[in-house]
């Protein structure tokens, strides 16, 4: 088992079918991942711990970003893109270990807001919400 | 950087009116320089890194700029010189572009006077802070 770099890491947009790297990326996070449970607990249930069984469904959590915000910068646009004209959108999330390990994801939502401060550059900030299968490796 | 700022400096006349063609300095000046002059210093840096771009790309310098005069009117003027020109600079600095100046503060500080003289050092110090995209 390898402890991998983040340096290189990336997340790319389909942008005229083409998976574009977004660039000026500072930090992203996958959380929220889950495969779903409902509590079994029954009046005639042995023992004190509450009993859970599996729905049979997961979901696939949701990707939070920061980046430098480059507002003339066609990748960045493309992103506001997704909420001027809603629309289910193909991304791809890559890390830098050494087998460059990519995720073919499927985004439903986008969320996405500017900061601007005087010390700072201008940057912004994304959560792309998933939908179906995150693709974890295997 | 600073090399790119002194050379920034010398080009303004209302500067060199007052310490010459050449008194502005990097780091520290010699001892026998003449009264009124300017040094400018690094203090420390901030990297702006992002997870696809060469490290360094942005910057943005802490930088101390110290007007060193023979009374504290000498060296308040000389402050005031640079600090009303730098403080909403942005453009070409030698050879890099600063792209945002911030004025952070500014003190005043007395150097007791050098071995054989009576002459004190007056200083009035700024503290800026300049962002850039290093060239």
């Amino acid at each position: 088992m390898a402890i991998s770099k983040c340096k290189g890491s990336f997340l790319k947009l389909s942008i005229a079918s083409t998976l574009t790297a977004i660039p000026h990326l500072i930090g992203f996070q996958h959380q929220g991942a889950s495969s779903k449970s409902f509590r079994s607990t029954a009046l005639d249930t042995v023992g004190a711990y509450e009993q859970k069984e599996m729905t049979g469904y997961s979901d696939a959590g949701n990707i939070s970003a920061e980046l430098f915000y480059d507002p003339a910068g066609a990748p960045h646009q493309a992103i506001t893109d997704l909420i001027k004209t809603p629309a289910k959108s193909v991304w791809q999330m890559g890390f830098a270990d050494v087998g460059n390990t990519v995720q073919d994801l499927s985004v439903a939502g986008v969320k996405f807001g500017t900061t601007v401060a005087m010390d700072d550059g201008l940057k912004a900030s994304i959560e792309l919400e998933l939908e179906g299968d995150p693709d974890f490796p295997t | 950087m600073l090399s790119d700022l002194r050379t920034l400096l010398l080009a303004q006349s209302p500067i060199t009116a007052l310490v010459g063609a050449a008194g502005v300095f990097v780091g520290y000046a010699d001892q026998a320089t003449p009264l009124p002059y300017l040094t400018c210093d690094q203090t420390d840096s901030e990297e702006f890194n992002t997870l696809d771009g060469p490290s360094g790309s942005f910057r943005m310098l802490a930088l101390e700029v110290d007007a060193k005069g023979r009374t504290r009117g000498e060296a308040q003027q000389l402050a005031e010189t640079v600090r009303v020109f730098l403080k909403d600079y942005f453009g070409p600095a030698g050879t890099q572009v600063i792209d945002a100046v911030i004025v952070d503060g500014q003190f005043a500080s007395v150097e007791p006077p050098i071995s054989g003289s009576d002459q004190k050092t007056f200083v009035v110090t700024l503290e800026l802070r300049l962002q850039y995209h290093p060239q």
